[in-house]
């Protein structure tokens, strides 16, 4: 209808449909002229935006990191570390310097990793010559004043336990081209075995897995990635409440300290139901390639003051230079090579004493604040284990074939588990179990050693390849849950990275599961999680050996053959001096002895309060029972009849009845005889330390673990989960104009592991914003002719009237 | 005096047309290109080879992927680059093969990756490679990353899947950058 008469129209009158058109711009003309420069520069804008996506698109739409403007390492970090030992002890001076390379303030964030054992008491901040002191501080104080701090634009730092061997440090407001150092101090008891002493630094970290669900959803990842991306400072407090609500309600297993620092996403996985501070323990990585090389370097150099003759010192990964220091008695230089090195596998130093002078007891001791504090070493005597009565073995072998391991680690897991099937007795049984994501048993029952079985699990090991997650729970419980047959000693060896991030749940699942059997630790790769192979091993009551070079495998794997092989040293019981076992206080660590292995010594740490009184009545009585004045470890043996010998070890307390001598001369001091050593009482609240988070693994309530904590690590001024070092400076540098943004140090890759970075590519059409431009200049356009527009429409509207009105009629 | 009147609505009228042009020609070619390319996906099963979509194309399907849950069924080309993304989602040319290796597909938040605004952790997706084989995945998480000096890291012997689209989904600029990406692991 509405067709059929419109060309009619046209036809009739011609002019008319042009008139308006004319007659309203005669009308408008004059006074819009402005109006319409203003509409041309506006198209020339639309017409703009228009052609940039075109162009973009001929160009193709990857758009490369590099050529993004942003210089992909804004902030530098470099680590020197200076190691003193003394004895047993190491004091570290570890600083961390963080240069801003950007025209822009930054706050650095850095997840690092140290050993498991270390004992951070003392951090300062030096920004050009001021020093700033940091101070002890309960975990969510420290960090409440360090984000004031930063919001106000003063340069702060705040050094945070996440891992008994993972640490975040923080530093606020450097400024553009400055650099900040952040120095701690921290104390390590140096390994010894096999006759040798060892000092490990971890100085990157693998990738953990993180297992359970997310509890976070995506909407709350939004918001806290764009305050993240956009402006750091706004920290809403609806928001961390809301934050706080939802942690509650998720109840026992999150963290109660977890809400205070969800201003943005501080690594790469979200918490889940299993591991409530994911994002915390999962720093971003980048691959160590030759453009990195300027960042994350490694400066060391060590004094060893062993107290004895040493005869080499050596580090596998890394070349070192020693030599004694002249006009000095036992001690030694030690330099790397390399003036820096760069922070992609952990460094381990070794150093062992001339024959003659192996140590078989040692005594150190100080007295802080009239409390007596001792470490104390024993080692069982040494016996040709074919001497021993032996038992056949039930061996089960774990084997980690996760994503973690890809690359020379799982190539080096396989060869230390060929190693160790190919050394099988002909009486033992074995089964392997290999886990990712699920985990498949090689046998369904322990199977003995005939050729045949052999040969069936060395095709499965050379099958077995890395990809999936870690799920190790399920693996251990099944490596754990099968019955041994009578007489017959379970073992389980379990060979991994430990790069998983529910060390705490494992653990609790091993000490309820283990039953008789015992857990050993092969930890493989550059970086491997020690914290995890060393605590594991120790709730399995086994041992562990770290395999970190390709080389090493056959020897390190022999160590792990000669503790699996050579009974256990078990009925261990130790006897304190009687003056010491009076006093109802004395706290030994650890409270119950381990069972030793072949090559092994006995540590013990303990402090024995208010020493004054105790070392009164010893006086009076006299030299009377100086011969109770000894440490004694007393055990068994069983020989290949069936008898019984008993053995004993014994050191001599000392008490450094003397004014205790801190002359530094402790180099002309016997090993053995030690005056006072500084870092043992130190060393002994780390230990206690450790042992209350174990009692919190093993299910113990959080609040009285807490509390107990805080009574040591305060005044010890220790880092622990719950106390941190915070430094602040107190004049404001930052301009309040200028914002300043966070900024991840990136960890690097372990050396061997297979990673790759991608980068992102382009992933919008613009369809929107085609559509948004069109639409724009039709509005434009209605606009421009509004009069038109109206009349046009109003004469439509009359036109289909009409046609109504008569098809109406007719 | 009636030209710049002319001549503005005249432009005004060509830049629409234009930009509806375009986005109608990119929904348009999203969608049709995915049937040209899955008559070529079809022969590639057969033969095996590298099969082009049409004669002058710059990329080919290396893998197809259906998302049950938002009835999304989608072949993957070769190559996460502007040429190959305008016609489908793209397969990652650094990263893994599909199915076997990590590897990475990109894909333009408004055409063939939009329904994963709407998919949630713990849906099940599948993916077939050039061998034919189905590998079951399941979406293992989703976040949403900062990407201004950060790449992407995948651990290139892990089975995993990362789907990666531009974030938020209804915004007019181009160029952003943040990134959604889901993250699927075998199940």
């Amino acid at each position: 209808m509405l067709f059929s008469k419109t060309p009619k129209r046209d036809y009739f009158n011609p002019p008319s449909t042009y008139k308006p058109w004319f007659r309203e711009r005669q009308r408008a003309a004059q006074p819009s002229k402005h109006r319409l420069l203003i509409l041309v520069s506006f198209l020339c804008f639309l017409l703009g935006l228009m052609v940039s996506p075109l162009s973009r698109a001929e160009s193709g739409e990857l758009i490369l990191q590099s050529k993004d403007g942003e210089p992909s390492h804004a902030l530098l970090h470099s680590t020197d570390v200076d190691l003193q030992v003394n004895g047993m002890i190491a004091h570290v001076t570890y600083s961390q310097k963080f240069t801003n390379n950007s025209n822009e303030w930054k706050h650095a964030v850095y997840t690092f990793p140290l050993n498991e054992n270390a004992a951070i008491n003392s951090m300062e901040m030096l920004i050009g010559k001021r020093i700033v002191r940091g101070k002890i501080k309960q975990k969510t104080e420290a960090k409440k004043a360090f984000e004031t701090a930063k919001k106000a634009g003063k340069k702060a730092s705040l050094t945070e336990q996440q891992r008994p061997n993972l640490f975040t440090q923080h530093v606020a407001n450097i400024a553009p081209g400055e650099d900040i150092t952040v120095t701690l101090q921290y104390i390590q008891q140096v390994a010894y075995e096999n006759g040798e002493f060892s000092f490990h630094l971890p100085t990157t970290l693998t990738p953990r897995y993180i297992p359970g669900i997310p509890t976070k959803d995506l909407s709350d990842t939004a918001l806290v990635e764009h305050a993240y991306a956009g402006d750091s400072e706004t920290n809403d407090a609806n928001e961390e409440r809301r934050h706080s609500e939802n942690k509650s309600e998720r109840g026992s297993h999150s963290h109660r300290h977890i809400t205070a620092d969800n201003a943005f996403i501080s690594g790469w996985a979200l918490p889940t139901n299993e591991v409530s501070d994911a994002d915390k323990i999962t720093p971003f990585m980048i691959d160590t390639l030759p453009q990195n090389n300027l960042t994350n370097q490694l400066t060391f150099k060590a004094t060893i003051n062993a107290g004895l003759a040493i005869n080499s010192i050596y580090s596998k990964g890394h070349q070192v230079q020693w030599h004694s220091i002249d006009d000095t008695k036992y001690q030694y230089r030690v330099l790397l090579d390399d003036t820096q090195i760069t922070m992609d596998r952990d460094l381990w130093l070794h150093w062992s004493p001339l024959n003659t002078a192996t140590p078989q007891a040692a005594y150190f001791a100080e007295n802080v604040d009239n409390n007596h504090y001792a470490l104390v070493m024993l080692t069982p005597p040494q016996v040709n284990p074919k001497d021993l009565q032996d038992f056949p073995r039930d061996v089960t072998f774990v084997i980690d074939t996760s994503g973690s391991m890809g690359g020379r680690p799982i190539e080096d897991a396989k060869a230390a588990l060929k190693l160790a099937i190919e050394r099988l007795d002909t009486k033992d049984r074995f089964n392997i179990v290999a886990f990712s994501s699920n985990y498949t048993k090689l046998f369904s029952q322990p199977t003995n050693t005939q050729p045949h079985n052999i040969n069936t699990a060395l095709s499965f090991i050379s099958r077995l390849n890395a990809n999936g997650g870690t799920e190790m729970a399920d693996a251990l419980h099944e490596a754990l849950k099968a019955e041994p047959k009578e007489n017959f000693i379970k073992q389980v060896v379990f060979i991994t990275d430990g790069a998983v991030g529910n060390e705490a749940a494992l653990f609790s699942l091993i000490k309820r599961e283990l039953g008789s059997a015992r857990l050993f630790t092969v930890g493989i790769g550059s970086a491997p999680n020690s914290y995890f192979m060393t605590r594991a091993a120790q709730f399995g009551r086994g041992s562990y050996v770290f395999i970190n070079d390709t080389n090493n495998i056959q020897k390190k794997m022999q160590r792990l053959f000669t503790k699996l092989e050579s009974p256990v040293l078990s009925n261990l019981s130790l006897i304190l001096p009687k003056s010491m076992r009076i006093n109802k206080s004395v706290e030994v660590f650890p409270e119950r002895l381990p069972d030793l292995y072949a090559g092994e010594p006995l540590l013990i740490n303990f402090k024995v309060p208010d020493f004054a009184s105790i070392k009164h009545i010893d006086n009076v009585k006299g030299d009377e029972n100086s011969l109770d004045n000894q440490v004694v470890l007393t055990g068994t043996l069983t020989d290949t009849n069936g008898n019984l010998h008993k053995w004993q070890r014994s050191v001599e307390a000392q008490y450094l009845t003397a004014a205790p001598q801190n002359n530094g001369n402790a180099a002309n001091v016997p090993f053995v005889n030690s005056s006072q050593t500084t870092g043992i009482a130190t060393a002994w609240a780390r230990k206690k330390i450790a042992a209350l988070m174990d009692e919190k693994a093993l299910g113990r309530n959080e609040e009285d673990v807490e509390k107990d904590i805080l009574k040591v690590a305060i005044p010890h001024k220790l880092i622990t989960a719950y106390t941190s070092f915070v430094a602040i400076e107190e004049t404001e540098s930052r301009p309040e104009s200028t914002n300043a943004s966070p900024q991840h140090v990136e960890n690097l890759m372990p050396q061997g592991m297979q990673m790759r970075a991608i980068s992102y590519p382009q992933t919008s059409a613009g369809i929107n914003q085609y559509l948004v431009t069109s639409a724009l200049s039709l509005f434009l356009l209605m606009l421009l002719n509004i009069g038109e527009t109206r009349c046009y429409l109003f004469a439509q509207y009359r036109i289909f009237k009409e046609d109504k009105g008569i098809t109406h009629n007719g | 005096m009636a030209k710049p009147k002319l001549l503005v609505s005249l432009l005004l009228i060509v830049v629409a047309t234009i930009g509806f042009g375009n986005a109608a020609w990119l929904s348009v070619k999203a969608e049709l290109a995915q049937v040209l390319i899955k008559r070529a996906w079809t022969e590639t099963l057969q033969t095996g080879g590298q099969v082009r979509p049409w004669q002058w194309a710059d990329t080919w399907p290396v893998g197809r992927m259906v998302h049950p849950n938002s009835n999304t069924d989608l072949y993957i080309l070769e190559g996460a680059q502007g040429n190959a993304l305008a016609f489908g989602p793209g397969r990652h040319a650094n990263a893994g093969e599909l199915g076997s290796e990590s590897s990475v597909i990109g894909g333009h938040k408004d055409t063939h990756f939009a329904f994963l605004e709407k998919v949630n952790v713990g849906d099940a997706l599948q993916l077939q490679t050039l061998d034919g084989v189905w590998h079951p995945y399941r979406i293992s998480a989703k976040r949403i990353v900062e990407i201004k000096g950060q790449n992407l890291h995948v651990q290139l012997d892990q089975k995993r899947l990362y789907l990666v689209t531009c974030y938020p989904f209804h915004t007019i600029p181009q160029n952003n950058h943040l990134r959604l990406v889901v993250e699927l692991e075998p199940s």
